[in-house]
């Protein structure tokens, strides 16, 4: 029992970043029909910033408030100079620039920061004591913290998009740009801000789940949760907004408690179970569980 | 108010230039009409106006250059089209389909607005809360109207408003547009192949032949004269 | 689905006994002859450098198939890579196995993981596709090192030395392994252009770059989409185990993380942008690329640029250079020669018609 509520806690942290990681790559996706391979590093810059202006001293909330500036102007320059230069010219050299810039990024990561591990601060306390006891399982704050964050991120970006002008605006772009275009809506301004808030959303994921991966923060952090978001995203349906969340808290669960239980799978095979699970998603419900049909636009 | 005035306007897709040399001019107020037979270039001048399409020659709105300025930028500056096909916002609701036209607007009468279209409308105002996509044709054709208008467009561009539309419908449809045209002023640039309809509407007419202005004149010249009818109208 | 499936019966486009053309094929034969004896003379490390070029030339030619003539992005080309090098250092240190004989089971494996990575592509196409390969070469050294018994896990495999000498009837002696790889990775890189290019001349591969330019028509008028994809990734899969199965007998260690990483998969790509896509030279200039732009940065810098280096070219040659060097050379004959109809000629490179 105490073990199943561990493993349930630790498969909702894991779940939730998931979640935002999977949330920004709708976003992305209902703006520019592309999966953004290079979220993930993206978001790994923005966490190494923050990091590192944490041990020149910084409060990790101020860093936190850099990461997420730096963060929408890296995703809205890419939109602007990489992405919408190759809208006419289709799929294919639209993935091409971003795996360019996936590996570009990573290894400017490295030129900066170097191949160690850093432990990194969190936003919450992250002492030996501080936890709760829950049927015999310790909760650390951390996590809990994690579910928090996450929720009031959630629910900022939901009401966002269902509630304001802005929102409104990205909905109508991501339906039909040619009609909102024609309603005087900047589409190209939209999706520049899309492409910027999905990297604020990446960057917030990035420190929460720094500070508690098994990786710490190093260069290979963030690519599980680019794995794990976009099988996330695909099982919630590309374009679906609250399939993401759905998709990430559940794959975040099942992740926590199949390679728990399940011998077979064990502690190596985490990745590839997300992906079984989206791949066979793909093959039997090309549109995800809550997705609608994805129209090839012209 | 202005006034739209194109002189020498070509465009088309990729090389081909589909319209040549056009030249045409909506007064404010006024109700104008391009007649032509499928494939003449109607829906390319359209676009053309509304910026959907690289165009070469002059179009001005006020005094305004507006050629080759993008759609929204266009829309922002008083001309909102109804495309054809309606371009319904499928997974938004009526009511959201209505916000959206008119989401460059800081006024505070947008709600205003809303009801009035939806009293013109009351099969919108039953369904403002389900998506747009559940409409049928006809009631599709009525929001895009809607939606168009909610920007309080000082022109307004409908490319075969009553294509696909039963007959009935297509009535409704065109009283409604004169009532709009008689209330708020808008002018109207319509293209039709109904040209029973928009004679009865439009006080000047063009008419397109593959890609060319053939002939132009107020519309009294157009009923009056059966050669031509019989020649451009079929009828 | 046999490989052979897509040359049976299919009529070269080339019609035999035109001399001019037989006399360029000879020309070209004792050129390429000629340049590989002069590569032979180089210094060892050089010619271990031009070993190690043919064989990711190789493993690109395989990558062509499918991204270049079939338009479908993979991303799970380490994976297939890794299959055939797998396969070849296993059966030479467990089965005993010579060298030589353990490439075919290499690339009868990876046409069979090519089969598998492609199956997906009979029915999801685009970023879906590159998802889903994305996907295997995610999960392949998470295999490797889920069955360490075979794999060594993520320490890796060691083939001795001793168990890669030449062959006797070769000629080589025992000192002169990396001379007798030279030759081995050349002749298979030869025999690999040969395949391709009558792949891509016969009428099937016709069909299949008709179902990339225009899936709709192509399918109309007969073409079976879903059995030429994955035709196409099973020859595609074959070819790059074999230079998996080259690379492990060159450099006679293997590790998942080193080789066989997404990061693979994107070297092998960048070099096929960078030579050019659907191109049958591409792919081996493609191998330089892949070979020097780390050799070079590495001289430059701590080591830790060359991935930035590989980024930032790989987006300058699909902005700039969309066709890759072979396209832009195809091209410049023409250019050259018609400056009447500069500006007429279009990208080359369309995929889904936008």
């Amino acid at each position: 029992m105490t073990l199943l509520v561990e493993r349930l806690a630790d498969g909702l942290t894991n779940g939730f970043v998931y979640a935002l990681m999977a949330l920004a790559l709708v976003v992305v996706f209902r703006a520019s029909s592309t999966v953004n391979f290079a979220q993930a590093e993206m978001a790994l810059f923005t966490t190494y910033l923050a990091w590192w202006m944490t041990t020149k001293g910084a409060s990790i909330w101020l860093a936190l408030i850099a990461a997420c500036i730096v963060g929408f102007i890296i995703g809205a320059v890419t939109e602007r100079t990489l992405i919408r230069p190759m809208e006419k010219r289709g799929e294919m050299p639209t993935l091409l620039m971003l795996v360019a810039l996936f590996t570009a990024l990573n290894s400017i990561d490295g030129l900066i920061w170097g191949l160690d591990y850093h432990s990194m601060d969190g936003l919450f306390p992250g002492g030996i004591d501080d936890y709760i006891s829950v049927a015999g399982a310790r909760l650390y704050f951390e996590a809990i913290g994690v579910w928090v964050a996450a929720i009031v991120l959630l629910a900022v970006v939901f009401a966002a998009i269902n509630k304001t002008r802005l929102g409104l605006r990205m909905r109508a772009a991501a339906d039909n740009p040619t009609s909102a275009a024609l309603s005087g809506i900047n589409v190209g301004r939209i999706y520049t801000i899309g492409w910027g808030g999905a990297a604020v959303l990446g960057s917030i994921a990035g420190i929460l789940i720094a500070p508690i991966s098994a990786q710490q923060l190093s260069l290979a952090t963030m690519f599980p949760v680019l794995i794990y978001g976009s099988a996330a995203a695909i099982i919630g349906g590309l374009n679906s907004l609250g399939g993401a969340v759905i998709g990430g808290l559940s794959l975040g669960l099942a992740e926590s408690l199949l390679t728990g239980y399940v011998d077979l799978i064990g502690p190596q095979m985490h990745q590839t179970t997300a992906l079984a699970v989206m791949v066979i998603v793909l093959l039997f419900r090309p549109t995800g569980l809550f997705g609608s049909r994805l129209e090839e636009r012209v | 108010m202005s006034t739209l005035e194109v002189h020498g306007m070509s465009a088309g897709y990729g090389r081909a230039a589909v319209i040549h040399d056009i030249d045409l001019r909506v007064d404010p107020g006024q109700v104008v009409v391009i007649l032509g037979a499928n494939g003449a270039g109607k829906t390319t001048t359209m676009r053309a106006l509304s910026g959907e399409v690289p165009v070469s020659g002059s179009i001005t709105f006020g005094g305004r250059s507006i050629a080759n300025l993008r759609p929204d930028q266009i829309a922002r500056l008083g001309i909102r089209a109804v495309p054809q096909g309606r371009g319904t916002l499928t997974s938004l609701t009526v009511r959201e389909n209505l916000l959206v036209g008119a989401s460059c607007r800081a006024d505070s009468e947008v709600e205003a607005d809303i009801a009035r279209w939806m009293d013109a409308f009351p099969a919108l105002a039953r369904r403002a809360d389900q998506p747009a996509g559940t409409l049928s044709g006809g009631e599709q054709q009525m929001l895009a109207l809607a939606r168009a208008l909610l920007g309080r467009p000082q022109l307004l561009l409908c490319d075969e408003p009553s294509l696909g539309l039963a007959p009935v419908i297509v009535r409704d449809l065109f009283s409604f547009l004169s009532t709009v045209n008689a209330e708020t002023g808008t002018s109207l640039l319509l293209v039709e192949q109904n040209a029973n309809l928009a004679l009865n509407l439009a006080s000047f007419v063009y008419l397109l032949e593959v890609g060319y202005i053939v002939e132009s004149g107020p519309t009294s010249d157009f009923v009056n004269s059966d050669a031509i009818r019989r020649a451009y109208l079929g009828m | 689905m046999p490989a052979s499936s897509m040359t049976d019966g299919a009529p070269r486009t080339r019609i035999p006994g035109v001399p001019s053309g037989q006399r360029r094929h000879v020309a070209v034969m004792v050129l390429v002859i000629a340049l590989l004896l002069l590569g032979s003379q180089a210094p060892v490390y050089r010619v271990s450098q031009l070993t190690a070029v043919f064989i990711f030339a190789l493993a690109i030619m395989g990558l062509n198939l499918v991204a270049g003539y079939g338009g479908m992005l993979s991303l799970g080309h380490s994976a297939i890579l890794g299959v055939g090098g797998y396969t070849t250092a296993i059966l030479i240190n467990d089965a005993r196995l010579t060298p030589l004989s353990t490439i075919p089971v290499a690339v009868v494996l990876g046409v069979l993981a090519g089969a598998l990575i492609g199956l997906p592509a009979s029915r999801v196409k685009g970023i879906y596709l590159a998802l889903v390969t994305l996907a295997f070469a995610v999960s392949f050294p998470e295999f490797l090192k889920r069955f360490d018994g075979l794999t060594g896990g993520a320490g890796g495999l060691i083939v001795r030395s001793r168990d890669l000498v030449p062959p006797p009837w070769s000629g080589f002696t025992r000192a002169e392994r990396g001379e007798w790889m030279y030759w081995l990775a050349a002749a298979a890189l030869l025999l690999g252009f040969a395949l391709v290019r009558s792949l891509t001349s016969s009428r099937r591969g016709l069909a299949i770059r008709a179902l990339r330019d225009h899936e709709v028509a192509a399918v109309a008028c007969g073409v079976s989409a879903a059995r030429d994809r994955v035709t196409l990734f099973a020859i595609s899969g074959g070819i790059t185990a074999g230079a998996g199965a080259l690379y492990a007998m060159y450099l006679g260690a293997l590790s998942p993380e080193s080789s066989f990483t997404v990061f693979t998969s994107i070297q092998l790509i960048t070099g096929l942008i960078i030579g050019g896509v659907a191109t049958s030279l591409g792919p081996v200039i493609g191998g330089f690329a892949v070979v020097f732009i780390p050799a070079v940065t590495t001289e430059l810098t701590n080591g830790q640029a060359y991935g930035l280096v590989f980024g930032v070219i790989l987006a300058a040659v699909v902005f700039l250079m969309p066709s890759g060097i072979a396209g832009w050379l195809n091209g410049l004959p023409k250019a050259l020669s018609v400056h009447r109809h500069r500006g007429t000629k279009h990208d080359p490179e369309r995929h889904d018609g936008g």
